[in-house]
This record gives C-alpha cells, sequence and structure tokens, in this order.
C-alpha cells in the first residue's frame, strides 16, 4: 500500500476513533440536552483534526506531494470519515434512539413472564411515538412549532424525501408525493 | 484522481444495475443478492485498478478509494430501506407536503398512526425474525432478542441515554 494511501486510511480511522470517544464524553456531560449539538460538535472536532493528522503528518511523504495532492488525499480522507460518521449515526446511534422494534424488545424482554399487547400499549403506543419524534424533529433543527401547527425548518428532510422519490424513480416504484 | 473517479464510477454502476435488474425483477429488495451484486462490482474495480491501470502514478489511492466505494455502497442499501419502509418522520413529512400551506397540526400527525401499524405489525416482524415468540396472546423475548436488547442496554449505559423509540 502506498504510503498516502494509508495515511488517508488511518487519518480517517483516528478521526472516527476521536469522533467516538468525543461524542460519548459529551452525551454524557450534556446529558440533559438534546443530542444533535454533541454529535454536530464530534463531527467537526473530528474533522478539524483530520485535517491537522493529513498536513501535519510527521515524516518526508508529505514534501513530495503537491498543495494539490495534499488537498485531494484530505478530500478523500474527510470523505471517508463523514460516510464512517454517517453509518454510524444511521445504523447505531439512530437506531437506539428512534427504533421502535429495539424499543419494543425491551418492552417484551423487560416481562420474564410474558406481556399481552394490550399491556404494551399502556406502556408504549403511537401516541407516544409520535410525540416523541415529533419533539425529536423539533430538537433536530428539522421542524418548527408556532404553537399550533409544525412546518419545515431544515432542508436536509425535504432532501431525503427527494433522495427516496429519485430512488423510487430510477426503480419504477410509483411515488407518494 | 483516478482511482477515486472509478471508485465513483463503480458506486454509480452498482445503483443503475440494480435498477436494471429491478425492473426484470430478478434482485428486488433481496440482501443477499444486493451484496453479491457489490462485491462483484467491488472485485470489478479491483482488477481494474490492479491489472489494467498504470502503476507508474505517484499518488495513488487505489484502497482508500476502494473504501469509499464501500461506504458509498452502503449508503445506498441503507436508502433503499427508506424506500421500502416509510418511516414516522417521512410519513408526517409527507403528510405535511401535501398541504396547500405546508403546515400540520398534532391532531392531524395522530391521525397518520395508528397502534396496528406502529406496535403489532412491529411484533409480528420480531415474531417472524425469531427475536419474540407469541403464545397464548403473550409475548416473550428469545436468546437471539435479548442477544440484541443486551448489545442495546450496553451501549445505553455507556453513553448515558434513556429509552428511545
Amino acid at each position: 500500500m502506498d504510503s498516502i494511501d494509508l495515511i488517508v486510511l488511518l487519518s480517517a480511522g483516528i478521526c472516527f476513533c476521536f469522533f467516538l470517544v468525543f461524542h460519548v464524553v459529551a452525551l454524557r456531560i450534556f446529558k440533559d440536552f438534546p443530542a444533535p449539538p454533541s454529535i454536530v460538535g464530534a463531527l467537526l472536532a473530528g474533522l478539524a483534526l483530520n485535517v491537522v493528522l493529513t498536513f501535519f503528518y510527521p515524516g518526508e511523504l508529505k514534501d513530495s506531494l503537491t498543495i494539490l495532492q495534499l488537498l485531494f488525499a484530505l478530500f478523500v480522507s474527510e470523505t471517508i470519515y463523514f460516510f464512517l460518521v454517517f453509518h454510524y449515526i444511521a445504523f447505531v446511534f439512530g437506531m437506539n434512539e428512534a427504533s421502535i422494534r429495539v424499543r419494543l424488545l425491551f418492552e417484551v424482554g423487560s416481562s420474564p413472564v410474558g406481556i399481552t399487547g394490550d399491556r404494551i400499549l399502556q406502556r408504549y403506543n403511537a401516541k407516544q411515538i409520535f410525540t416523541a419524534r415529533l419533539a425529536r424533529l423539533i430538537s433536530a433543527g428539522h421542524f418548527k412549532f408556532d404553537g399550533s401547527r409544525y412546518e419545515v425548518k431544515s432542508p436536509v428532510l425535504l432532501l431525503q424525501l427527494k433522495l427516496i422519490n429519485f430512488f423510487k424513480g430510477l426503480l419504477g416504484i410509483r411515488k407518494e408525493v | 484522481m483516478i482511482y477515486f473517479v472509478l471508485a465513483f464510477f463503480c458506486f454509480a454502476f452498482f445503483i443503475l444495475a440494480h435498477a436494471l435488474l429491478y425492473r426484470i425483477k430478478i434482485i428486488q429488495f433481496e440482501t443477499w443478492k444486493l451484496i453479491l451484486l457489490f462485491i462483484l462490482i467491488g472485485l470489478f474495480y479491483l482488477f481494474v485498478v490492479f491489472r489494467l491501470v498504470s502503476s507508474d502514478f505517484e499518488f495513488r489511492l487505489p484502497w482508500s478509494s476502494f473504501v469509499c466505494y464501500i461506504l458509498f455502497s452502503v449508503w445506498y442499501l441503507g436508502e433503499l430501506t427508506t424506500v421500502q419502509y416509510s418511516s414516522p418522520s417521512m410519513k408526517i413529512l409527507r403528510a405535511l407536503m401535501s398541504k396547500p400551506d405546508r403546515k400540520i397540526t398534532a391532531d392531524q400527525v395522530s391521525l397518520l398512526f395508528t397502534d396496528e401499524e406502529l406496535i403489532f405489525d412491529r411484533l409480528k416482524d420480531l415474531v417472524l425474525n425469531g427475536h419474540i415468540i407469541e403464545e397464548g396472546g403473550q409475548y416473550r423475548i428469545l436468546p437471539r432478542g435479548r442477544l440484541i436488547m443486551s448489545l442495546f442496554n450496553a451501549y445505553r449505559a455507556l453513553l448515558g441515554r434513556k429509552l428511545g423509540g
């Protein structure tokens, strides 16, 4: 493996580990606050560390590269780092925060002798789910609430909706909106 | 840069190949078929990089670009899940976007969801996947479900987070 290739991968990997530690510490310190600022703070800290690691890597390698090559290496490393964080948020953190199935496992698992559907509904139901979901959409900055109605605040969710519609179109599935 | 462009081309090819195979009903959303397609295109990338591209370049990022191909493809696989199943957030957003003034009340949101869809359909999924069992109207957890529950319990303790969902 070429040295610059190794640096790009190592740098992204180190920054991802740094992100994991940073976000755990931040979430524990600010546990009474919404999670998004801690996550974004950890993400940005990792991005900054990646710049430092790529440009100030100890060795003579960077002297043999042009500034454009170094910048491109940084771009690739940041891309890898960003997607590692993105997948972690989507598949691990997000699942713990929002997955209804995981929550149902806890509801069923907390009753050693078994639990009926009605008993589950007393503890966890559709009303609780959409209330929590709306609160999370507001705390993440996706929605805003004017006291009576909700509306979209950030374009991130709209982009996601467009992507879903794009992929549905590509696959030939009927679009809903 | 050639490696990164090639990796991106392979990612785009992965999406287009799936779209084509989906339309002729060879690959729909079956995980193993999608992973097989992803591996085949990944092998194509490695073949091109190590057999056809000259190694005389001074600036080489073949493995970093390969990791990019993997990460982009995992993103696409995640997107396919959202294409297949509409999440509650997307359902709220769709309802909101269908309103003339693009605003929605909590009462209107409440009409979108039922216990049947959000709770009982998911309980059926958990039974089908062997995470829980239903006997005589009682749900009980199985070892597979308990393992997942333990992992998330440990993870939540580490983060100091409350029960989600």
